[in-house]
Parts: structure tokens; sequence; C-alpha cells
């Protein structure tokens, strides 16, 4: 009988590997933001798996444990619909606002999801099913540490621009002081020529969502570009660039008025490639 | 780290030989579902009646619907189908000339694997999205996923109020469409360009001839509330505004609205907004009309963890109220009369005092998801059995509001 068992075991055991190697282990690809230090009062992640995906489960597969290995309690808004892309490969996570937002009860009962100088990680379930009922079966952690609230918009006079040389095809890279949010770096930057017209190439976010380079299908020319930047684009703590996610009204605005909707910032492209880049 | 997160992202063939195989099964899906349904509802299938003459801005057709999620009843019956998956809203003219016979309670169980017999689903399979009553006909109407995944094709389902379900027949349908998805951005395209935008609709209202539509981005957190002029016009597109809502006077914030309902406040036409971050805010419509952002006040917390679902407008002998459906609270009632009287809230609420605001009576119902007036004596509400977890639809009367 015990024989019985111990080989029922094994081969059930066998099953399971031989399952778990054919499956691959890569279910979810990416887990935004990438950096491993990130504001205690962050807002959104982004979860992108390599398949659709079933919607209505993030609630029961998506744990935040902290430094102890407990549970963060609710530490997510939940949405009566997620909010998946149109592939059903990518879903945006964000945290409760309540418990963010200064002052109010949410906040105030439960306190933040995140405390700065605490390490947390966040799980995605092996059980999370995809769009044809299968669990991922491999789980895929991220582990990061909170660090002091960012509160400020971001300021795209304070990037800075890698210009490249007229002539060339090289990439033109932008650099950031912060984190900002991988989606909207995709959508609202453009770079625009000295006849006016939008620059077409490749674009690709860098290391920790802190560059966005630009490689041009055609070459440079000399002359006066312009950096635009739709004022949606928000830091991973959903400061857009002209309101602040939670202002305290008493000492600032939320929204800052005098930012227009597209911020505009002149540079030049010359011959000779600036030895230092501009700022 | 790898810096080209192009690569990684780039939709490889499987997605697509994934949506080939999905379509082709959804299309297999609709198909026997539509039969089904003159079955099951021989008597009472919906079919639109050809003679009349379309309302303006309609054509008949089939509509491109991707998804249906929020419902709400316009003028004449036309019933308003958010399209969060295809970023649009649909008005269908539904064909629901009769008047449901039934009078006083009504009580529908096991709502779930009812419509997966309609659907020929598995009730787990079965997913309610939103219920929207025709003022004219008492007929409830559902909109519904079939199945959980994401690309789950949608079925619009009317619901007589002894339980008898129809389909919604989709095809030769009278409807017109209002696009929400911003016009696509000249950056250059990277797989995660403005294609991967989406909105999900948390709700919609229809009042003085137009389309109020609350939403929330999958990207941006504006808090962006869409209004549209109906009948629509060919090409229509909603204009936006942003919002804003105060908290202790103190603390200004973008939040999403996730149920909202217009409403006379002091005697103005207003807006009363449920936020996910549990506040209850107030927006004056003349500052809607007027400006592009617009600050709220908030009147009242509806309770950390807490997330107000649903609301409507109640009036009995002439003693009006606001009924609140909650995610983590009972059924609320507001009295007008309180809400009129309501000064912007200043102060934190504590342990000690943890009701600030707008005073609240909590009514002896839980698990309220969906809530709509039937008639003058009763409300009706769609509610998950805290017993045996499956959805019942009942009814509240309005002389106990």
């Amino acid at each position: 009988m015990r024989r019985i068992a111990v080989i029922g075991g094994v081969i059930a055991l066998a099953l399971a590997i031989a399952v778990a190697w054919a499956r691959e282990d890569r279910a979810v690809v990416q887990i935004y933001p990438t950096a491993d230090r990130l504001p205690a009062n962050l807002l959104r992640v982004y979860i992108v798996f390599d398949r659709p995906m079933s919607a209505g489960e993030s609630a029961e597969h998506l744990t935040l444990l902290d430094d102890t290995g407990r549970a963060v309690e609710k530490p997510f808004l939940q949405l009566e619909e997620e909010l998946w892309d149109a592939s059903g490969q990518r879903v945006t996570v964000l945290f409760d606002p309540g418990r963010i937002k200064r002052g109010l009860r949410a906040n105030l009962e439960s306190g933040p999801p995140l405390v700065a100088g605490r390490r947390y990680t966040l799980v995605v379930d092996g059980g999370w099913r995809d769009a044809n009922g299968r669990p991922l079966g491999a789980p895929m952690a991220k582990t990061f540490e909170a660090v002091a609230d960012d509160r400020t918009i971001p300021v795209v006079f304070d990037w800075t621009i890698d210009a490249p040389a007229s002539g060339t095809r090289d990439a033109l890279v932008l650099r950031f002081p912060e984190i900002l949010d991988r989606a909207l770096l995709a959508s609202t930057i453009s770079i625009v020529d000295p006849s006016g017209a939008s620059v077409r190439g490749g674009v690709s976010i860098g290391v920790q969502e802190r560059s966005w380079t630009l490689t041009p299908d055609h070459a440079w020319q000399e002359g006066n570009y312009q950096l635009r930047v739709a004022s949606e684009l928000e830091d991973i703590a959903g400061n857009s660039l002209r309101r602040v996610f939670d202002a305290d009204m008493t000492t600032s605005p939320a929204s800052r008025e005098d930012v227009q909707s597209v911020v505009t910032r002149a540079f030049t492209i010359t011959g000779a490639r600036p030895s230092r880049p501009t700022r | 780290m790898s810096v080209d997160t192009r690569t990684r992202l780039r939709p490889s063939a499987a997605p697509a030989r994934f949506a080939l195989v999905a379509s082709t099964i959804i299309v297999a899906a609709l198909s026997v579902a539509s039969v089904a349904s003159y079955r099951v509802g021989a008597t009472a299938a919906v079919v639109p009646s050809a003679e009349a003459p379309l309302p303006p801005g309609f054509v008949q057709g089939t509509p491109d619907l991707k998804s249906a999620g929020a419902l709400t009843f316009g003028p004449n019956g036309t019933l308003f189908v958010g399209d969060s998956r295809g970023g649009a809203v649909f008005a269908l003219s539904v064909d629901d000339p009769t008047p449901d016979p039934h009078r006083g309670e009504v009580a529908i169980n096991d709502l779930e694997k009812r419509l997966g017999k309609l659907l020929s689903l598995a009730a787990d399979q079965v997913v309610i999205r939103d219920m929207a009553v025709n003022p004219a006909t008492q007929h409830m109407f559902f909109s519904v996923a079939r199945g959980r995944g994401v690309d789950a094709a949608p079925a619009i389902v009317r619901a007589t109020l002894d339980g008898e379900l129809s389909l919604v027949p989709l095809d030769n349908a009278r409807y017109a469409k209002l696009a929400l998805s911003d016009p696509p951005s000249d950056t250059a395209k990277t797989p995660w360009g403005a294609s991967s935008r989406s909105m999900a609709i948390t709700d919609l209202a229809f009042t003085n001839g137009e389309l109020l539509i609350a939403g929330l981005s999958n990207e941006a957190f504006a808090s962006t509330l869409r209004r549209a002029a109906f009948p629509f016009t060919k090409g229509a597109r909603a204009t936006t505004l942003e919002i804003f809502h105060t908290s202790h006077d103190k603390y200004e914030t973008a939040a999403p609205i996730e149920t909202f309902l217009p409403y006379t406040v002091k005697g103005k036409p207003a807006l009363l907004a449920g936020y996910g971050c549990a506040p209850l805010a107030v927006f004056n419509m003349s500052d809607i009309d007027r400006e592009k952002h617009v600050r709220g006040t908030t009147l009242a917390e509806l309770g950390g963890g807490n997330r107000p679902s649903d609301m409507v407008a109640v009036e009995y002998n002439g003693k009006k109220s606001v009924i609140i459906a909650n995610s983590d609270r009972t059924l609320m009632r507001m009295r007008a009369t309180d809400i009129d009287k309501s000064e912007p809230v200043t102060i934190a609420s504590t342990m000690e005092n943890p009701i600030i605001g707008t005073p609240y009576t909590a009514l002896a119902v839980v698990g309220v998801m969906q809530l709509d007036v039937l008639n003058a004596e009763n409300i009706v509400m769609v509610l998950r059995d805290i017993e045996t977890g499956s959805i019942k639809v009942r009814t509240y009367p309005t002389k106990y509001l």
C-alpha cells in the first residue's frame, strides 16, 4: 500500500515538473515600474503578461507582502471593471487613492498602503487564469523598497537632452531625474523638426523608466528642433506636468494653470555632437 | 535590466492566433445563443419593428459593440450602452413597447444561472455588468459579458418582472455611436503607444438632452467627465472636462468618479458623484457648463475601504431621498433635505466620530451591486445573496425609504 502511495507521489511530482517545464517560466513578462526603490505614494503599477488573460481576478491573485511576510490589507483600488489594455495582456493596478491621499478617512483609518523605509514584495500568483481559463502556473514577484513620497510635478526643463549630430541617424536620448510612467512615456512625447513635422522613428524606454530614446527613420537636419510633451505625462506617483496628485491647497494650488497643455522646449542640432548633453 | 523593452513587448503571432480562434468561437457562440433566445423567449423575443422611422442620427445594422458595461435609459426607449473596450457609447433603440403587467414585489433568484442557460454558458462564465430599467415598460435590461476573458463578447438581455429573460438581438439593430477614444497621437509609435490607452466607463447618466460619461483611464489619472449632446451627430465626439474635489478645505485632488447622479441641490441642477476613494462630492451643473476645470465639494465620506457602486433618486409622498449602494457598507439613504443643508466637510473623521458630513441611514440590505427606479412604488436591486453567493433581483418599497 505504502509502495503504491510512493510511486503515485513520484509520478505526480514528475508530472508537475513536466507541466511546469512545458509551460515555460515567463507568464508575467514584466512589472512596471522596474526600479527597486519607489516612492511610498506610488500610484500605478502595470503588469504585462505574455498571453491574453481573464479579467476580474486581480483581487484574488495579486498580493502585496510587507517585510515581515504579512499581506498588506486592501492596498489596491478595487474596480468593477479592471483596467486592461485592448490586447488583454496588460493590466493597470492602482494603489487605493483614498489611502494615499492625505486627510481622507481611508488614509486616516488604514494608513497609506506603503510606508517609506520598508521593503515590500508584489506577488502575482500562479493561479491567475489566462483567457482560456488555464492558470499561469508560475508565480512572479517583485521586491522593492518604499522611499519618501513624491509630491512634486515633473518639470520638462529639468530633463537632459542628449542631442545627436546632424547628418546621422544616431539616437536622441532624454534623461529624467525621476521615474516616469511607462505607458504615458510611450504616447506623450514627440520631437518636431525645423520644418514643424513630427520626427518618425523607433522609441524605446530606458532602464528604470528614466530615459526615452528616439532613433529616427531619417537623418537629423541641422537646425532648431522642439521637444513637445503632453502635460498629461505623469510620474509614478500620479503627478502630471500641471497637477500634483494630492495638493495641499494651503501651500500650493493643485493645478498649475501656467503650464500649457503641451509643454514645448527648444533645442538645436548641429554638425558637431555637443561634448556635453544640453541641460 | 535590458533597455530594449520593445523586443520583449512586441506582440507575437500567438495573440493573433488566439484572436482568430477566439473570434471563431465567439461567432459560433453568438449564433447558438441567438437561436437559443428565440426558443427561450419565443413569446417575448425583442424584435425591432421595421416600420417605424429611424430616429435622427441612428443607423440600422449591427453595432460593433466590443463590450457592454454601464447602462442608462434616455428618451423614447433609447438604451445607452458603455463599451469600454471599443472606446464608445452606443445608443440602442430597443423595441420594448408593452409595459410589464406585473405589479408589486419582484423576486428573481439565481440570475447568473438563468442567464447562463439563455446564453449557453456555465453560470461562472456569466458576468453581469449593469442593469437599467426602461421607465416606459419597467423591463430590466442587463449588460452581460459572455465569459471572463478581457475580450469576452457582450450581450444585452431583457428581463420581465416575472423573470422571463430574452436576448436583445444586436443584428439589424437601430443604433447611434459616440466615439470616446482620443484621436491617435502623432508620436512615434511604440508597442505601448496610443493603441494601449483605454477607458473604463464607470457610469452613464442622461440629463437635460445630454449624455454624461464618467470613466477611468488605464494610463493617466485624470478625473475626466465627458459629455455629449443627444441625438449624436455624425462623427460625434464627447467633450471632456477635468474635475477636482476638495477635502477638509485643505486637499484638492483629482479622482475618477465611480457613480454619479444628476440631482437638484439647494434648488440648483447639480451632480452628486461617488468616488472609489469613498467621498461623496457635489458639482454645480452651471460650473460644468462654464469651466474646463471644475471644483466640487466633499459632502460626506462613506467609509474607508468602501466603494459606492450605484445611486438612485426616489420620492414618496413628497419626501425626497438618494439611495446609495456600497461595496463594503449597507444600502444607505440620504434625505434630500440633509443634502441641501450640508456644508463642505472641513474636519477629518476620527475613531470617536467616524461619520462626518451629510447624515445617512443604514438600510437593512447588504450586497447590493446595481440599483434603479422600477416605478413610483419600488426600486429594484441586483444583489449578491450572502447565504448562497448567487445573484438575485429584489425590490424595495419606496414608502419605506
